[in-house]
């Protein structure tokens, strides 16, 4: 077998020099018989022709020495490949239909496949994956539905460390805003970076090497090596312009000299890290820069040989509850159900709740690439089924001038496979183009995009075997029939059969394209009001936030707090003067810490029978934001019902367990529907921390803001800020503020040389979110849109194709004198049965993946089911019918004598 | 009737009697035909296009092989020869064959 094989190939290798040679053996013997003939008196004529009538038929010969010689097969194949070109060249608009579906089909399942895979398995970009890289991941309870991630204090992370029975190395890191000043002359002064300050194993834990230069090493012993920072590629890029002489270049980051030692690798980001300019710093460096924030690191490690993550994760959550009984014995603010996971280091794993999103995402986006594949598979079957039928009369023909079925069969799967491959080769190179521009377009993206091979291989492997199966079938089935029952197209049983197939195809076809459509519609829908639900304040260019770093306030003793206070808060006093005289400043306002996100505090329900009629209490999760009385004047927030808080506040309910609150109209609605909101008191839910006060509502503000990224179960109370609160200010400008902003940092420079200070317009932040969401959006959107259009397509063509395939039969209904009118709307009636039951079938599947669709998306916004998928039906029907009308329209048109003959 | 029945004879040994021939002397097409012509007093007589296919078998099973050489005409021409693969088969089909011609001899000597 073997031995034929090798064989067969050495033989098509040699094939040309064994045809040269052959020609010439049969020359010299034609010569020399043609030489024979006329030493026997004939004339050199004759001489060749009897020469030629011994010889026999040349050609039949050469075929005989060619079998002999087992190249046969070859010339075979490509004649086969001729006839096959030539075939879809025959019918271009359903080849090309069939080629860009199949293509598209298996080059978006593709994607979908593999943008999941990479989401759920690929470490952060530039950190390669091993089995042993663990993210050390604190969590803490975040309301009824979920946990979010929490910080660990300096303490718990060094617990963490000493884990030495489960880790080879735990590696460490917090965060923070810096200024970078490039020096006087330099074009990028004031800067905005995100400084990742590292313990020294951070580097050889990720197992990443700076592209050129060295790991920052900080030490207590040399401090030298303490200001020296690796800066991002893109760091690299945007400040340096790729200057190859950056190591040991000092630049100044928060004032303080700090000297380049090296550059990250390409898309190296850190674990976690959004934001265009990033540098890494030792951790002995951060006092020299920022004013610590002691509870915020987080962590990565090395398993020990042996350790699985669960065994390292019990260890881990025993230390996590240890740190939060002392944390409660010391008094200190504390999350709820504090507790700490070993996960595997992937770059979305640092959220709590990765790994249920996954699953959900996995099985909303999975449940879409199956619809999209299935789609193009019965697509690609109905057209070639109908195609292959369609060549009835040919094979026939064929058949009936001796040709052999295995040979018939041999070239119609040469023709389905030369469709398979070619596609299948398209869908590799949309993929691989596809991962490209997005590496090359989205170099922020926290994700290392791969193709996933696995799924890759299975998709394709599917759309060439379906491919091959369907042009098969027909064949099969064609050539199994008497020639002349197909040449008088007698047999009933074959129309009926080929019908229906192809009808059951069609219904298929639609039955999956609803739901196709029913999810992308959804999608599209989903995308749309996200946009909507996120007003944008028509004044946000004359907003400028600035947002200074605080120490939390948390791990200090009273006397460490006290005096930090009045060495800050006086700064930040002269500071709030000196904003407010500038030119162009209208308003100053401080702002509290964790603004504008706030904090949540738990449940809180209304007050039993005292406000709501019927007595009923509602509960609502809260967050909550201190404010400055200043505040709501400065945002321009109109205040629709009683007040908002004044400086006398905090003498009027000291020493009170109830504090009073401001809230937004959407929360007033939502609590007291049908009552007054002010002086209605919540009281913290049972699940809410004892020491919680009630709080009282003294006032409702309409306020987008407060609506604007929060999700439905937070709810947005303000509070009011002690004098203590300080986080920073918000300033409102006359004009647009975006020049004033060098002016401010001027300020601080002058006033506060030593905040650190982040300055920014409310219309830059706005941006970056809305740039964000729309790029996913867009990606989202635009996979959507192509899926619906090979939908569409794929419907198109192949009702159309099925319908124009029984041209005969309108031409003879024509012929009969039936009426054309009739017989389109017959014809279409037909195309519109047939749609309704593929809907009808559609139905359950489509609802099935809305819910997992809404599931996937968590806080989706009211999405009505019944709309999206009434829409999406009356779409697919539509097009349905178009593509029944318009070829039994034209065919019914056509003169049927002309139809008739010409079939 | 009679050269219908000698050539149906040579479908079959065609393999047989070209070996054997070959490995008599070394040959071409052409001379091969015009000597199993001779040989055979024009009982036998093989066309070309059955005689080429029959080479080329033999020699893709690696049975025959061949050299270049001048012919009268001037053109250079295919000289085939056994290789020792083909000595054994030549001797192999010998065999079989004499087996088959003596048992078909005992049959007909039956009256």
């Amino acid at each position: 077998m073997m031995i034929r094989a090798l064989r067969r190939v050495r033989a098509a290798l040699l094939r040309r020099r064994h045809e040269r040679e052959m020609q010439e053996e049969m020359t010299e013997h034609l010569e020399r018989a043609s030489a024979r003939f006329a030493a026997r008196g004939m004339s050199q004529a004759e001489a060749r022709r009897a020469a030629e009538r011994e010889f026999g038929n040349v050609a039949w010969l050469q075929e005989q020495a060619r079998d002999a010689r087992g190249t046969a097969w070859l010339d075979a194949l490509l004649g086969d490949l001729r006839y096959a070109l030539r075939q879809y060249a025959r019918r271009p608009a359903t080849t090309l239909v069939m080629f860009i579906v199949l293509a598209f089909g298996m080059g978006i399942t593709t994607l979908l496949f593999s943008f999941v895979h990479s989401y759920a398995t690929q470490p952060p970009p530039g950190v390669v994956l091993t089995e042993d890289l663990v993210r050390i991941r604190g969590s803490r309870s975040a309301g009824p539905d979920g946990r979010g991630s929490r910080p660990f204090s300096e303490d718990e992370f060094r617990a963490y460390r000493d884990l030495t029975g489960h880790f080879s190395a735990v590696a460490g890191w917090t965060a923070a805003t810096v200024v970078i000043d490039l020096g006087p002359e330099a074009a990028h002064r004031g800067v905005e970076a995100r400084v990742t300050f590292v313990t020294d194993n951070y580097f050889s834990v990720l197992d990443v090497r700076p592209q050129f230069g060295f790991v920052p090493i900080g030490s207590a012993e040399n401090p030298s090596l303490i200001a020296t920072a690796v800066v991002s590629h893109g760091t690299w890029d945007a400040l340096f312009g790729r200057d190859p002489d950056i190591v040991g270049k000092v630049i100044s980051v928060n004032g303080v000299s700090v000297a380049i030692a090296g550059v990250a690798p390409e898309r190296f980001r850190g674990v976690a890290g959004w934001g265009r300019l990033l540098m890494w710093m030792p951790l002995e460096a951060r006092d020299l820069l920022v004013q610590p924030a002691p509870d915020d690191f987080r962590a990565a490690g090395r398993l020990l040989p042996g350790v699985t993550p669960q065994q390292a994760s019990a260890a881990a959550a025993s230390i996590a509850r240890t740190h939060a009984a002392e944390a409660v014995i010391a008094g200190q603010s504390l999350h709820r159900d504090p507790s700490t996971e070993v996960v595997p280091l992937r770059s979305a794993s640092g959220d709590p709740m990765f790994e249920r999103d996954v699953k959900w995402m996995s099985a909303a986006i999975g449940l879409l690439a199956l619809l999209v594949l299935l789609v193009t598979c019965t697509n690609v079957s109905a057209l070639l089924t109908g195609f292959a039928t369609a060549r009835r009369h040919e094979i026939a023909i064929r058949l009936s001038l001796g040709a052999a079925r295995s040979r018939l069969i041999r070239q119609l799967l040469t023709e389905s496979t030369l469709l398979a491959l070619g596609s299948a080769a398209a869908a590799l190179a949309i993929v691989a183009g596809t991962m490209h521009a997005v590496r090359v377009l989205i170099v922020e993206l926290p994700l290392t995009p791969q193709i996933t091979w696995s799924a890759t291989s299975f998709t394709i492997a599917l759309g060439i075997t379906v491919g091959m199966l369907f042009g098969l079938s027909p064949a099969l089935h064609a050539t199994r029939l008497a020639v002349a029952s197909v040449l008088r197209d007698a047999s009933a049983n074959l129309v009926a059969t080929r019908a229906r197939l192809q009808r059951g195809l069609v219904v298929a076809q639609i039955a999956f394209t609803q739901p196709l459509t029913v999810l992308v519609a959804a999608l599209l829908v989903l995308v749309v009001t996200q946009l909507k639900t996120s007003p944008r304040s028509p004044m946000e260019d004359r907003i400028v936030i600035m947002t200074a770093q605080a120490p939390e306030a948390a791990s200090m003793t009273n006397e460490e707090q006290a005096s930090s206070e009045s060495s800050r808060l006086e700064p930040a006093r002269l500071l709030e003067e000196r904003l407010a005289m500038m030119p162009g400043v209208v308003r100053v306002a401080r702002t509290a810490p964790r603004w504008p996100a706030g904090v949540r505090i738990g449940g809180y329900t209304t007050e039993a029978g005292a406000v709501l009629a019927g007595g009923a209490q509602k509960v609502a999760a809260l967050s909550a934001q201190p404010v400055h009385p200043e505040y709501f004047a400065a945002f321009d927030v109109p205040v629709l019902r009683g007040r908002t808080f004044s400086s006398e506040d905090e003498a009027l309910f000291s020493g009170s367990r109830t504090a009073p609150a401001v809230i937004d109209q959407a929360l007033a609605q939502h609590l007291w529907p049908d009552a007054d909101p002010l002086g209605a008191v919540l009281r913290p839910a049972t699940d809410t921390a004892s020491n919680a006060p009630s709080l009282i509502i003294i006032g409702v503000v309409d306020d987008p803001a407060a609506r604007r990224g929060v999700d439905k179960v937070d709810h947005f109370v303000y509070l009011p800020a002690g004098a203590a609160d300080y986080g920073g200010f918000v300033l409102r400008t006359a004009a647009p503020a975006a020049p004033l902003l060098p002016g401010i940092r001027a300020v601080i420079q002058e006033i506060a040389p030593a905040t650190v200070m982040g300055v920014t317009t409310l219309e830059a932040i706005a941006d970056g979110h809305e740039r964000n969401f729309r790029m996913a959006a867009g990606g989202v959107s635009a996979a959507g849109l192509v899926a619906l259009l090979l939908a569409a397509l794929g419907l198109y063509a192949v009702v159309a194709f099925s319908v124009g395939q029984r041209t005969r039969e309108i031409a003879v209904r024509v012929a009969l004198g039936g009426h054309r009118r009739q017989i389109v709307a017959h014809f279409v009636a037909d195309g519109l049965r047939l749609t309704a039951i593929g809907l009808l079938i559609g139905l359950p599947i489509s609802l099935v993946g809305l819910r997992a669709l809404i599931s996937a998306m968590g806080d989706a916004p009211e999405l009505s089911l019944s709309a999206v998928t009434a829409i999406a039906a009356l779409g697919v029907l539509t097009i349905a019918a178009a593509a029944a009308w318009l070829p039994a329209r034209h065919a019914a048109n056509v003169d049927p004598a002309v139809t008739l003959r010409s079939d | 009737m009679y050269g219908a029945m000698s050539q149906s004879f040579l479908t079959g040994t065609l393999e047989l009697v070209v070996l054997q021939l070959i490995q008599a002397e070394p040959t071409n097409g052409y001379d091969l035909t015009l000597r199993i012509q001779a040989i055979s007093k024009d009982v036998l007589s093989v066309n070309a296009g059955s005689l080429y296919p029959a080479l080329y078998r033999l020699e893709e099973r690696g049975l025959l092989k061949f050299t270049w050489q001048k012919s009268e005409t001037g053109r250079r021409t295919k000289v085939y020869s056994l290789t020792a693969a083909g000595r054994r088969e030549l001797a192999a089909q010998r065999a079989g064959w004499e087996r088959f011609a003596g048992a078909l001899a005992a049959i007909l000597k039956v009256t």
